[in-house]
C-alpha cells in the first residue's frame, strides 16, 4: 500500500527528472525537493497561518485575563480557551494536522532517494522491485551518478561539511517555524528544547547518511526557510537571540512579579528546609550545599 | 497539547528518517567449496564447514568483531591459500583481502586504504593512499562485495570503487591494479591469460592476466552485475545486464555472436552453461534455458517469486532458489518442477551442488548453509554458527 501509493511514484518520478536532468542527481534532488515543496505549499502554509492565528490568540488580553482568572481551576480555563478557540475561529489542532498529511509525502521522498542511491547489492535488489516497466531505459540508469564535488552520495561525508550544514540549516528552519513564547511557559519551554535538540539529532544521524540524503535534508531545509521568509517575514532579531524566549505571564503577573514571587517562595522555603527530617540529614551530610536542599523544597 | 503533538510529529519524522538513513550495507553470504570444505562468507566471520557433516572446522576470525568488519564476498580458493575479502567495519567501506593457510590462519593482508591499514596493521596496496579535495583522504567506497578469484597463484579482486587487482596469493604483494569507472560486484573471471570483469559502469573489460592491460572493453548498455561465463571453448562469453538482456560475444573480439536474448526483468547472475545449454534468471523469477550456439530460448518457467542467483545444474535437474526461500529443481529438458524445499531465509547466494548434495546458504536464515539431498527429499545437514 504505501509502497505502491507513496513510494514507486516518487521513486519513478525521481529516476524520471534524472534522465531529463543530464543524470546529475544533486540537481534531481534539488529539483525535486523544490517540486514536492511546491505541491505541499497549500498544506505548508496553512499550518504558517495557522500557527500565526493561534499565536495572535494567545498573547491578546483576553487570553491572558482567562489564565489569570482561571488559574486555579484548569478544567474551566480550558472550557473558556476553547470558547476563545472558537470565537476566534481557530483550530488548536490546526497547524498540526497539515502537518502530520505532509510527513508521509516528506519520509516517502526521504526513502526514495535512499533506495534510488542503492549502496549494496540487496539495495538494489530492492530497487529492481520498484521501478514501472513502463519507464522506459529506467533500467540503464542504474547505478545512478554518485559523485559530486568532493562527494560520493552513496557514503558519508568525510569532512563534515554536510552534517554541519544539516545542523545550521535545522536549527534555523525550527526556529523560524517555532510560534512566539505563548502563555503556557512550559510549552515555550518544549519548542525551545525541541528546536535544539532536534538539529543536533539530525546532525548526528546525518555523520552515518549517505551524504545524497544530508543534501536532501540541506535543500529540504532551505526551501522551507525561504517559504516561511516569503509568506510570514520572520523577526531576525527573536531568531537569533539564544536567550530563552520571554513567556508570557501565566496567571497575568507581569515578569517582574513573577520573579520576586517565585525568589519569596524559595526563601521561605530555605528557612524551613532543616525542618523536615530528611532534609536536616541532607544538610548534615552535604554541609558546602546549603542552598540545594532549599531549592528542593521550594520545588516541592 | 499541540506542542505535545508536535514534539510527538518531530519524533516520529526523526525516527523513519533515522530508519530509512542508517539501513545496514548488507550482501547475501558468499559461498564457496572445494573437495573437502565449504567456505562461506557471512556476517562477521568466513566459516569453513566440513562437507561430509556440515560441522564448523576453522572460522576467520576465530572470533568476530567489528573492528575486523564485514565478509559477504566468495572466498577464493588455491592448493595452499585461501583468500577472502572483507567490507571492512559497518560505515567505514574499508575492505582489506586476507590471504588464509590451509587451516584459515591469517598469513598476509592487503588493505586498499589507510583506514584499513592501520586497523589491521597491513600494507596499503597501490592506489590506495589517494588524496582529495584540499590533500584529504576523499569518501572512496572500499569494499570487497564481489569475490575472489585465484588462479595459478595470482588472487583476482573486484572493489565496490572499480579497482580490480592482482595479488600474489602467497605473500600478498599487488602485482597490478586496474580502474573500471564504477562498482566490480563479481568475482572476476580469469581464463587463459584473459581477466574478464563485470561493471555497474555498464562494461565488461577484458584485461590481460599478466599486466592488467586492457584487451578490449565493451559497453553492454546497462550495468553488468554478475559474473560471466565462458563457453568451454573458451570463444564465447555470455553476459547478462540491468537491460534484461543475456548476451553472447566473441571472446577475443567483443563481437556479438547472436542478437542479444531479451529477458523479462534485470539479469544480475550469468549464465550457468552444460552441454550447450544456457540457464539464467531475471529479478522477476523467470528461469530461462536457451541454446548456447543460437541465442533460441528451449523453454521458460517462472516456479516462485523473485530470483537473482545463478541456477546449479544436477544430472537432469536444473536447481535455483528464490527470495522467498523455496529452493527449486526444475526438469532440465522442459522446466517442469521435480521438488520444491521451502526455508527460511532468502535464496540469492547460487547453490552448489556436490555428488548427491545440493549445498545453499540463505541470507537471514536460521541456517547459515543447508545440505539437502539431491532428490530433495531430505536435509543432510544444516549449520548454523552458534552450533
Amino acid at each position: 500500500m504505501w509502497d505502491a501509493l507513496i513510494l514507486n511514484p516518487m521513486l519513478n518520478s525521481l529516476l524520471f527528472l534524472y534522465q531529463l536532468l543530464f543524470q546529475n542527481f544533486t540537481l534531481t534532488i534539488l529539483v525535486f525537493t523544490v517540486l514536492i515543496r511546491l505541491l505541499t505549499f497549500p498544506l505548508t502554509n496553512q499550518t504558517q497561518k495557522s500557527q500565526k492565528k493561534l499565536a495572535a490568540l494567545q498573547q491578546s488580553e483576553e487570553w491572558k485575563k482567562t489564565q489569570e482568572k482561571y488559574a486555579k481551576d484548569r478544567e474551566k480555563l480550558t472550557q473558556e480557551q476553547m470558547k476563545l478557540y472558537q470565537r476566534a475561529g481557530v483550530n488548536p489542532l490546526g497547524s498540526c494536522l497539515p502537518m502530520l498529511i505532509q510527513f508521509p509525502v516528506l519520509i516517502g521522498l526521504y526513502q526514495a532517494i535512499n533506495l534510488a542511491m542503492a549502496a549494496s547489492p540487496v539495495q538494489l535488489l530492492d530497487l529492481s522491485r520498484h521501478i514501472y516497466p513502463f519507464l522506459s531505459g529506467a533500467s540503464s540508469l542504474i547505478p545512478l551518478e554518485n559523485r559530486f564535488l568532493w562527494l560520493n552520495l552513496g557514503l558519508p561525508d568525510p569532512f563534515y561539511v554536510l552534517p554541519l550544514l544539516v545542523v545550521a540549516t535545522t536549527w534555523l528552519q525550527s526556529k523560524l517555524m517555532t510560534p512566539p513564547a505563548t502563555a503556557d511557559s512550559q510549552a515555550a519551554a518544549m519548542s525551545q528544547q525541541m528546536a535544539l535538540m532536534m538539529p543536533l539529532m539530525i546532525g548526528w544521524m546525518s555523520l552515518q547518511f549517505p551524504s545524497g540524503l544530508s543534501i536532501y535534508w540541506v535543500i529540504g531545509n532551505v526551501v522551507s526557510i525561504v517559504q516561511q521568509a516569503i509568506t510570514t517575514p520572520p523577526d531576525w532579531r527573536r531568531v537569533f537571540s539564544f536567550r530563552a524566549a520571554p513567556a508570557a505571564p501565566a496567571a497575568g503577573k507581569s515578569q517582574a512579579e513573577k520573579s520576586k514571587t517565585d525568589k519569596a517562595k524559595a526563601d521561605r522555603a530555605r528557612l524551613a528546609a532543616p525542618v523536615t527530617k530528611s532534609q536536616g540529614e541532607k544538610g548534615k551530610g552535604d554541609k558546602s550545599k546549603p542552598d540545594k536542599a532549599g531549592q528542593g523544597a521550594a520545588r516541592k | 497539547m499541540r506542542s505535545k503533538l508536535l514534539i510527538f510529529a518531530g519524533l516520529l519524522l526523526a525516527l523513519a528518517v533515522a530508519g530509512c538513513g542508517a539501513a545496514p550495507t548488507q550482501m547475501w553470504p558468499g559461498l564457496a567449496t572445494n573437495d573437502e570444505l565449504a567456505f562461506i562468507a557471512q556476517g562477521q566471520q568466513v566459516h569453513a564447514i566440513r562437507l561430509a557433516d556440515g560441522i564448523q572446522v576453522w572460522a576467520f576470525p576465530a572470533a568476530g568483531s567489528n573492528q575486523t568488519g564485514v565478509f559477504a564476498a566468495e572466498a577464493g580458493l588455491g592448493p595452499d591459500r585461501i583468500v577472502v575479502g572483507s567490507e571492512g567495519p559497518t560505515g567505514q567501506y574499508s575492505g582489506v583481502l586476507y590471504g588464509l593457510d590451509l587451516s584459515g590462519n591469517r598469513q598476509w593482508c592487503l588493505a586498499f586504504d589507510q583506514k584499513g591499514a592501520q586497523r589491521e596493521n597491513c600494507p596499503l596496496a597501490a592506489g590506495g593512499a589517494q588524496s582529495g579535495f584540499l590533500g584529504l583522504a576523499p569518501a572512496v567506497d572500499n569494499r570487497i562485495v564481489g569475490g575472489v578469484t585465484v588462479t595459478e597463484g595470482v588472487a583476482f579482486v573486484g572493489l565496490a570503487n572499480g579497482a580490480v587487482y592482482a595479488v600474489d596469493a602467497a605473500t600478498g604483494r599487488d602485482l597490478w591494479h586496474f580502474k573500471a569507472e564504477r562498482d566490480v560486484w563479481a568475482p572476476p573471471l580469469v581464463r587463459a591469460g584473459r581477466v574478464y570483469v563485470a561493471s555497474l559502469d555498464h562494461h565488461i573489460y577484458v584485461l590481460d592476466a599478466g599486466s592488467g592491460q586492457v584487451v578490449w572493453s565493451k559497453d553492454m548498455g546497462a550495468a553488468v552485475a554478475g559474473a560471466p561465463a565462458l563457453s568451454s571453448d573458451g570463444g564465447t562469453l555470455y553476459v547478462g545486464t540491468f537491460g534484461s538482456r543475456l548476451y553472447a560475444l566473441n571472446s577475443a573480439s567483443g563481437e556479438e555472436v547472436w542478437p542479444p536474448f531479451t529477458a523479462t526483468h534485470w539479469v544480475w547472475s550469468g549464465p550457468a552453461l552444460d552441454d550447450g545449454m544456457l540457464y539464467f534468471t531475471d529479478v522477476s523469477g523467470v528461469v530461462f534455458a536457451v541454446e548456447a550456439a543460437t541465442g533460441t530460448e528451449a523453454w521458460r518457467a517462472q516456479p516462485g517469486g523473485k530470483m537473482r542467483a545463478r541456477p546449479a545444474v544436477a544430472g537432469d535437474l536444473i536447481i535455483v532458489g528464490d527470495r522467498d526461500g523455496t529452493l527449486f529443481a526444475l526438469d532440465r529438458a522442459s522446466g517442469a518442477e521435480v521438488w520444491r524445499q521451502t526455508l527460511q531465509g532468502q535464496l540469492l547466494a547460487s547453490p552448489v551442488v556436490l555428488e548427491d548434495k545440493v549445498l545453499v546458504a540463505p541470507f537471514n536464515g536460521e541456517n547459515l548453509l543447508v545440505a539437502y539431498s539431491l532428490a530433495g527429499d531430505a536435509v543432510r545437514w544444516a549449520y548454523a554458527p552458534s552450533r
